[in-house]
């Protein structure tokens, strides 16, 4: 009988010692899932910032470094823009300009509305997203015609610029 | 003697032992090749960041420790390859794998549109052999120069020198090998005697780029080319190979950068030259669309302002000619006629936009 309770005690000991070590592995293994997890979603992080910054600084939304073109933003909203900005940034993202002019109305900008508008909206979905903002200056290359004369301004602006995720 | 009971407690022993170490190795064993993987990912993420920075700054670094990590796949998709798969790449990028590199930004001034890539190089020793020396090929000379990149206080290196006949001559600058700027300014008034054709053993880690009427097979690190013709198109033998039609100064870097070696593809420098024309075209067709409906938005507001509309037209016309030629042409770059029209089209849309900012109708 006492020998058979000192076997059972010791079957008892391998039997759990065998349990924390699988339930070691399994924490590892969790932890490493988090790990990757968690790089996934930095990798869009990551994504998201550098086309914010390539966004405000490329000659092709820009007059300069941190100054968007209004005409060039409406410009982009011809149709087939989205595949040609996936052609050239990747798939997947988009981009929102508006500018803070104080009028609290949102315009939509297209070709009929311009310069009389404030919003830009490049390849929006209905989608979850991670974005991030930036403030940027706005140049409306057409602010005030005069008979003589065409003159421009520039606008405080906020830049959004944003990556679609699963 | 032993009891069946301590026999078996042995036994039971030595198998949960067995059991519990081979668990133990194999997670460890897997552990490490996803440690390494990971190591790998995070290197080849912060270079990736570290180039997109250069890109959009135009702030140029130093990067070391990718130590044999990475290759790079111009085909397209272009993208970096590593033992993870390939990761695209978003920016143009002209790459010489290599333990240490210097990454910055360089391009191409359209006037109406600025091309930048991102050079990403190791220690490189140019040795410039102008055979040809008339005034075109010495533009072409600074030109190249200018458009390789200038690594002053940063390591590693790109110096220049020149190769005359059996000679190496590198230590133009202070007994020491010139970097960009310095050669730019031993190159303002270059000597009009002529270089003979280079015969040296190139060294270790250099590149020649001989600029001679005829050019002959050569080995893979010396690129020859012929002078530019009236429009600037030449022919360009990278290692012996070729020839492909430079346009451009940022056309004979790119081939430089790729190197005379056999890729999947053919050639690495014929490879990468490629790739910059495409990705060039690419751009370029963005930017005549982006541009157009611009003018188009623009033209309007301008009525009463018949300088501003003739400048405005002229534009429209030239950016219009120069989509429809890059439309049309998937390989403009490899058809002579094609070439030549590009770069008159290039010329036009510079231009024509010179004169709508000399008019104070848009700006520079």
């Amino acid at each position: 009988m006492k020998g058979q309770l000192g076997l059972m005690e010791y079957i008892f000991t391998a039997f759990f010692l065998i349990i924390i070590v699988i339930a070691l592995l399994f924490f590892l293994t969790g932890f490493q899932i988090t790990q990757s997890v968690g790089e996934k979603n930095q990798g869009s992080i990551d994504r998201a910032l550098l086309l914010l910054k390539q966004v405000s600084s490329s000659p092709l939304f820009v007059k300069e470094q941190g100054v968007l073109d209004d005409a060039k933003l409406t410009a982009w909203l011809a149709s087939d823009t989205c595949d040609q900005l996936e052609e050239l940034f990747g798939p997947d993202w988009f981009l929102e300009v508006t500018v803070l002019d104080g009028t609290g109305v949102v315009v939509p900008c297209s070709q009929a509305t311009y310069p009389q508008c404030n919003h830009w909206s490049l390849c929006t979905q209905e989608a979850n997203a991670l974005a991030f903002d930036l403030p940027v200056n706005v140049y409306r290359n057409v602010n005030t015609i005069l008979t003589k004369d065409v003159i421009p301004a520039t606008d405080l602006g906020i830049l959004k610029v944003g990556v679609y995720v699963e | 003697m032993l009891s069946v009971y301590e026999a078996f407690k042995l036994v039971l022993g030595i198998v949960i032992s067995l059991v519990i170490l081979t668990v133990v190795i194999y997670f460890t064993t897997n552990y490490i090749g996803v440690q390494k993987d990971a190591k790998q990912a995070a290197t080849l993420k912060a270079f990736l960041k570290s180039a997109g920075d250069v890109y959009t700054t135009g702030d140029a670094i130093g990067f070391a420790g990718l130590e044999g990590l990475i290759s790079f796949d111009a085909h397209p998709p272009a993208g970096i390859v590593s033992s993870l798969g390939k990761a695209p790449v978003t920016f143009p990028l002209l790459l010489l794998p290599a333990d240490d590199l210097f990454i910055s930004a360089n391009g191409l001034d359209l006037g109406w549109y600025d091309f930048r890539v991102v050079e990403a190089t190791p220690r490189l020793r140019v040795l410039f052999n102008p055979v040809d020396t008339s005034d075109q090929t010495w533009d072409l000379v600074r030109g190249i120069v200018a458009a390789f990149p200038s690594t002053e206080f940063f390591d590693p290196k790109t110096t220049f020198g020149f190769c005359d006949g059996a000679t190496v001559i590198e230590n133009l600058c202070a007994s020491t090998a010139c970097e960009q700027d310095d050669f730019l300014f031993e190159l303002i008034n270059p000597s009009g005697v002529a270089f003979a054709d280079c015969t040296a053993t190139v060294p270790e880690g250099a590149v020649v780029i001989k600029v001679i009427p005829t050019c002959s097979l050569g080995s893979s690190d010396v690129f020859c080319l012929t002078p530019p013709n009236q429009v600037g198109l030449g022919n360009l033998y990278i290692g012996g190979e070729g020839p492909v039609i430079y346009k451009d100064p940022l056309d004979v870097v790119a081939a430089v950068i790729g190197g005379g070696k056999k890729d999947l593809y053919g050639n690495s420098g014929e490879t990468l030259f490629e790739y910059k024309n495409r990705a060039m075209r690419t751009e370029l067709l963005a930017a005549t669309d982006v541009l157009k409906t611009r003018v188009l938005l623009l033209g309007p507001a301008y009525l009463q302002h018949a300088t501003c509309q003739a400048a405005f037209n002229d534009i429209l016309l030239a950016l219009s000619n120069l989509s429809s030629l890059l439309e049309t042409n998937e390989d403009y770059y490899a058809d002579p006629s094609a070439a030549a029209a590009y770069v008159a089209a290039l010329t036009d849309a510079r231009q024509a936009h010179e004169s709508l900012v000399e008019e104070g109708c848009d700006y520079a």
